[in-house]
């Protein structure tokens, strides 16, 4: 006992007073200090997915012949030069710029005349909704019949899902999109072809953009629950007596949630991607025509500010799954 | 991601007969993955060949002959808006497809396992900037990379090789880079460094050969990524160029004539899927076949934990 009160003196006089190693310890510890880091770390890749744009447009490219129309002549580009200030020093329009980023000033449109970033939240939210829907039809769907599949591998159940979420897996989303518009829309006039409104628009461009998330959610829960099925820790259960269901829901299901929880998160991205040409399709308003748009424009303002929206929430969802699996798997926590 | 799926395949034929039971089988027996291995021979074949066995030039205009529908004699499979044979386009687009497909492959392999093998040997601060930039793309859609690349590079099918190599360079350097950890626990690898061996000598004649055939694996899965890449690039107008035959291209250009004429938007992708889901059967039979066993392919990490 006495050894142990004189190494913690120790290390009391080494590391400061008490009250402060008590909090660092505290905070080392907390979750808040997790979630802290995470938030910093954030932003700092916002950050450098912006500066790399910049890179991009005004090293490798040039932003004045980028803005402008390709046959426009060298006199035009010089004076759209001058007028943005492009023949200063890069050092000073990158620190020009950086601030513009953390004040969220990233410049006029040029084909819309108004700010860029309010542009392209406001586009944002249109395609939140459609996400959302898209999210409302995957998920549920993807993780009920890879429970379907995984709780009796090798059945007939089993083969048909697994073959169904493998051709959802390979099945191009914006042909799809195609094929929907063509069988449900032009041939058969249950839904509108294309354009923004209620559910009702969403319906095909949802549908669409949900099979891939549908069908790779499926496979992994599936395989997930099976192999969660087979271990020792089941057949323990078994022997104690527990009811099937309850060894489901109690053990099964928290183990097989980790797999599917990475795969969740790491879907937003191939959803984001498959949501700009979902969007161009099916002509509705979001970010992912926006930026399309833009493009075509040559807005290199708006296409920043677009780009920005779109990191932004690509980090923020991936900080939710991770904080997620606090919840869930303990041994994350250290 | 695909990535996931790719880790979990070849437990298939490593593990116990526990695992085989309870892996995802896509494929049943070999059927279909002969099939599969038949679609893309005759593909390839077909693209090589594609001026002896296309029937008609890809891009002579006969407005007398437009729009027709498959089964038109003459024309197997229809014409477009333009009096263009479709099944020459589409045999020339699969030319485009595959061209594209294999070489922005090879460029993302060889740039992903480079780093991979540097990240996973050195570690280091090395290890930190690579797998931080591989973190950092992993967590972006791909297409917004490859979109913005375009737009600075101006479109063109070595434009399209070139930022799609750059795009998925990173699911390779995660690979690698996992399998190049669990190695150096290994005792070969300690006793090859222990007699001497360099490093250039270490990686190329040891680290190299046992990560080959995982990276294999996810190369054929990438290759059908990169195709449907390359097709929804062409389709946004950043990618090949009007009037050249590819997929993509032929797939927006038909979009305008759904109302008259289906099989204009229905044909290209077709041969998108097919070639897509071949592709996937390919790499879950080659990922369960086994090989030279014994071999565990690490499941890449989840981002951050």
């Amino acid at each position: 006992m006495t050894t142990i009160e004189r190494t913690r003196t120790a290390e009391e006089r080494s590391s400061g007073t008490s009250v402060w190693r008590t909090i660092r310890l505290f905070w080392a510890d907390s979750l808040i200090a997790l979630v802290v880091k995470r938030l910093f770390a954030g932003v700092a890749t916002v950050l450098v997915v912006l500066a790399v744009v910049f890179l991009i447009s005004n090293v490798i490219g040039d932003p004045a012949v980028l803005m402008l129309p390709p046959e426009a002549t060298a006199e035009q580009v010089e004076a759209l030069r001058t007028e943005l200030g492009l023949d200063r020093p890069l050092f000073v329009q990158f620190a020009e710029s950086f601030s513009g980023w953390i004040t969220g000033d990233f410049g006029v449109s040029t084909w819309q005349g108004m700010p860029a970033l309010p542009l392209a939240i406001e586009s944002f939210a249109k395609t939140l909704y459609l996400a959302e829907v898209t999210l409302i039809v995957a998920v549920p769907l993807g993780v009920i019949f890879g429970l379907a599949a995984g709780r009796r591998p090798n059945s007939w159940v089993d083969r048909l899902i697994t073959s169904i979420s493998a051709l959802g897996v390979s099945m191009p989303t914006f042909w799809l999109g195609l094929l929907l518009i063509l069988v449900f829309a032009v041939t058969l006039r249950w839904f509108p072809t294309n354009g923004y409104g209620g559910l009702h628009y969403a319906v095909l461009p949802a549908c669409a953009m949900a099979l891939l998330p549908l069908g790779r959610i499926a496979q992994i829960t599936r395989s997930s629950v099976a192999d969660e099925m087979g271990k020792l820790y089941v057949t323990a259960a078994r022997t104690r007596g527990l009811a099937e269901g309850a060894i489901g829901r109690q053990h099964v299901l928290r183990n097989a949630a980790i797999p599917v929880l990475t795969l969740i998160g790491s879907e937003v991205a191939s959803l984001l991607n498959g949501i700009v040409i979902i969007e161009v399709i099916f002509a509705w308003p979001g970010i992912g025509s926006m930026l399309i748009t833009s493009i075509q424009q040559r807005d290199l303002p708006l296409i920043t500010a677009s780009v920005a929206v779109i990191a932004a929430v690509a980090v923020l969802v991936n900080l939710i799954v991770d904080l997620a699996y606090l919840f869930i798997d303990p041994k994350v926590r250290r | 991601m695909i990535s996931t799926q790719v880790g979990r395949a070849p437990r298939v034929g490593t593990a116990s007969g526990e695992r085989l039971r309870a892996a995802p089988r896509v494929v049943r027996g070999n059927g279909f993955a002969v099939a599969a291995a038949a679609f893309l021979a005759c593909m390839v074949v077909a693209a090589i060949f594609a001026e002896w066995v296309a029937p008609y030039d890809p891009m002579t205009i006969d407005v007398a002959r437009a729009g027709q529908g498959p089964g038109t004699p003459g024309h197997l499979l229809g014409t477009d808006s333009l009096g263009r044979d479709e099944l020459s386009r589409l045999i020339f687009g699969a030319r485009i497809s595959l061209t594209v497909g294999v070489l922005s492959v090879a460029g993302s392999v060889l740039i992903g396992v480079t780093l991979g093998l540097i990240a996973g040997y050195y570690r280091g601060f090395a290890d930190w900037l690579i797998m931080r930039t591989v973190d950092l793309q992993m967590g972006l859609p791909s297409l917004l990379i490859a979109l913005l690349a375009l737009y600075v590079l101006g479109p063109g099918i070595l434009n399209v090789v070139l930022v799609l190599a750059i795009t998925r360079w990173m699911v390779y350097a995660r690979l690698v880079r996992g399998i190049m950890l669990s190695m150096r626990e290994r005792q070969f690898f300690e006793g090859i460094v222990q007699l001497g061996a360099s490093d250039a000598r270490v990686i190329i004649r040891h680290a190299l050969p046992n990560v080959l055939r995982s990276v294999g694996v996810l190369a054929t899965l990438e290759m059908a990524m990169m195709m449907l890449l390359e097709a929804s690039l062409d389709f946004l107008g950043l990618g090949v160029q009007p009037p050249t035959a590819s997929w993509g291209l032929m797939l927006s250009e038909g979009k305008n004539y759904m109302t008259t004429a289906w099989w204009q938007v229905t044909l290209p992708g077709i041969a998108i899927a097919l070639t897509a889901l071949s592709l996937n059967i390919l790499a879950a039979r080659i990922g369960a076949s086994g090989g030279r066993s014994g071999r565990r392919m690490p499941l890449p990490k989840a981002s951050g934990v």
